[in-house]
């Protein structure tokens, strides 16, 4: 019996290779279940590479976004300085200052509440600068937007201001209603030719005002000039009364 | 987690850009009335009668002015300034009258209402209120009232009959001629039939009579009271207020009046009931809280609530044919004013100030309401629209006329 065990006994090499090997077994089952903190991803940069890829939305040239514009003032004061957003590089992956005593890996953590604001206000603001400057590059480049006849260096001066300034002077002139709050939301159409057509999306259950609307637009279709680039517009608006509340 | 994070970013940063853009806003700062030219009559074929034209352009005159959503053209300026135009031809074929008539938008250069009338010459008035009724139709999408003919209570003989009228005052037609006291008419759903309280025969008794046929039923002659009956939306029941127990209490009956159900039971006086425009309520004076005071119910009694709070003495309500409001009378400063209040006792609103005003009742179509005035002397009918605007007399004579009710459309 003590020479079978004798036998089988792989001696002191052998019992070392044999303990290297089953700890290597080991710790490779931990890393793989993600156990171990220096195995987790730095997900918090991942998260916002996602964020500048978002669309630009702005369907309508010279139209600038408000939203970016309305969102600066509320910016921590410790926001960054305003770049522009030549590249729509993501932020910077966190570096380490030269010298500085290395931290040590703490598990990737959620940002709290102030770091992920300041964060969001800081993609914000540049997704609405690459809105902004997208808008003004291409009505630098292009030729034919703004108002027909118009240089193209006013401010407001798209089409589309043009015709809901001419739907508004309309309007004006032959609203008329019997409820209180009222709304007829319409797409309007305006071909090459300048043909005025409207398509009412949603009615306001008020006769008269439905009316006033059709009115409205057979009104300002009288002196309406054809869109810019001999092209087809299209665009959807509210008609209400001024001052009632939008719901 | 990271896809969570992403939709909220994703929403902040684009969401309320698209929210913004999706609309462009088209503002008005004020409404106004649609203008509308009545044209010169013309004369299609036969006699010319010159009288005709002027007064069809009186009688749309005042029922479209009338009406509040419409101003007229100044006289002189031309059709081509109006929103609207309303042109109306005529012929005459021995005893036929032919009246036809047309409302055009000029701005849309549409044709929006026509029709044709033929009758009588007598029946010029009735036709030009139907095609005011067509003009409210084609601009509001609802029929206007102008076709519905006032009952109301007259001394003209020196008793309190029941007489009935063009809603403008014209055309006054006799009813009871029964030389007692006739009360407290209401029309049938139709407008084919009142029912009103007479002392014909002695007591106080609820009457109901067609007024094509002149038929005439007594449908409630119980011991003491039988009065102030209205008829329910579909016109299958009657509200009335009884005092066969002793006090006046609320009941419901058919309207032949059988099937006689109780609704009120308290030792004070209940009376003056008047229907929610589903029937499924009630609306009614009670002084169980020490004064008349306006309460609602369920038209079965259950669910009972007091709706007016204010005002020491509130009076005979009417509920509109929209819903929205009750109308009534409250008693203040020597006399009665018409408020008008919604059915959860909010927006509680005095529509008159001059002398004394009562016995407020809805037109069909919850535009007007026409009461009782002495403003100018005697007690004289008047109606004005349902915010109190355009307080119109519209009695003709000076003697005593009250309790006027407004029929649907003959």
């Amino acid at each position: 019996m003590t020479r079978q065990l004798k036998a089988r006994y792989p001696g002191p090499g052998g019992m070392l290779a044999l303990s290297f090997g089953f700890h290597l077994v080991v710790f490779l089952l931990i890393a793989r279940c993600q156990v171990l903190p220096s195995f987790h991803p730095d997900e918090a940069q991942v998260t916002y590479v996602d964020m500048v890829t978002l669309p630009v939305v702005s369907p309508q040239s010279g139209t600038p976004a408000p939203t970016a514009l309305e969102a600066a003032p509320k910016l921590p004061a410790a926001a960054a300085p305003v770049t522009p957003p030549a590249s729509m590089a993501l932020p910077a992956a966190r570096t380490k200052a030269p010298g500085a005593a290395p931290k040590k890996d703490k598990p990737a953590a959620v940002p709290d509440e102030r770091e992920f604001s300041e964060r969001m206000a800081k993609l914000e603001r540049q997704a609405g600068e690459k809105r902004q400057a997208e808008v003004l590059d291409r009505l630098r480049n292009t030729g034919r937007v703004g108002m027909p006849g118009a240089t193209g260096t006013e401010a407001g001066s798209d089409y589309s201001s043009y015709v809901q300034s001419r739907l508004k002077d309309a309007f004006g002139e032959v609203m008329t209603s019997q409820t209180k709050s009222p709304q007829v939301i319409a797409a309007i159409s305006i071909g090459p030719d300048g043909r005025i057509d409207y398509q009412v999306e949603k009615h306001s259950g008020d006769q008269l005002f439905d009316d006033a609307v059709a009115r409205a637009v057979a009104l300002a279709g009288r002196s309406l000039k054809a869109p810019p680039g001999g092209g087809k517009f299209r665009r959807v608006f509210r008609f209400r009364p001024e001052g009632v509340a939008v719901k | 987690m990271k896809v969570f994070l992403l939709l909220i970013l994703i929403m902040l940063t684009s969401g309320s850009g698209l929210a913004s853009e999706e609309y462009l806003d088209v503002t008005a700062p004020s409404s106004r009335k649609l203008q509308l030219s009545i044209a010169p009559t013309t004369l299609l074929s036969g006699a010319a009668s010159p009288e005709i034209g002027p007064e069809l352009a009186e009688l749309f005159a005042f029922d479209l002015s009338l009406a509040g959503v419409l101003q007229l053209a100044p006289a002189g300026s031309g059709s081509s300034a109006a929103d609207l135009v309303l042109k109306s031809a005529y012929s005459v074929q021995g005893s036929s009258f032919t009246l036809e008539c047309r409302l055009f938008d000029q701005l849309l250069n549409r044709e929006l209402a026509a029709k044709r009338y033929t009758g009588s010459r007598k029946e010029l008035r009735r036709m030009a209120h139907a095609f005011s009724d067509e003009v409210l139709r084609a601009l509001t999408g609802q029929k206007g009232p102008f076709t519905g003919k006032i009952a109301y209570v007259s001394r003209v003989s020196g008793n309190k009959e029941i007489f009935l009228m063009d809603y403008d005052g014209h055309r006054p037609q006799r009813v009871t001629n029964n030389g007692s006291i006739n009360l407290n008419p209401d029309f049938a759903p139709s407008g084919r039939e009142i029912i009103y309280t007479s002392y014909k025969k002695g007591n106080p008794d609820l009457y109901r009579r067609e007024l094509f046929t002149g038929s005439e039923a007594r449908v409630s002659s119980r011991p003491g009271l039988n009065a102030m009956g209205t008829f329910a939306p579909d016109g299958s029941r009657i509200s009335l207020a009884l005092t066969k127990d002793g006090n006046s209490e609320i009941y419901l009956m058919s309207k032949d009046g059988k099937n006689l159900d109780r609704v009120t039971k308290n030792p004070a006086i209940d009376v003056s009931p008047a229907w929610s425009p589903d029937g499924a309520k009630l609306v009614f004076v009670s002084d169980r809280l020490g004064k008349p005071q306006l309460f609602v119910m369920d038209a079965d009694g259950g669910n009972l609530r007091r709706l007016t709070s204010s005002g020491a003495y509130n009076v005979t309500p009417s509920w509109s044919p929209k819903g929205d409001r009750i109308a009534y009378a409250r008693q203040g400063g020597g006399g009665f004013q018409i408020h008008a209040i919604a059915p959860d006792g909010s927006q509680d609103t005095a529509l008159t100030v001059a002398g004394s005003n009562e016995h407020p009742r809805w037109s069909p179509d919850g535009r007007f309401i026409v009461f009782s005035s002495t403003r100018d002397g005697a007690e004289a009918i008047y109606l004005m629209r349902a915010d109190g605007s355009a307080q119109t007399r519209i009695s003709k004579t000076k003697v005593r006329e009250s309790h006027p009710t407004w029929s649907t459309g003959w």
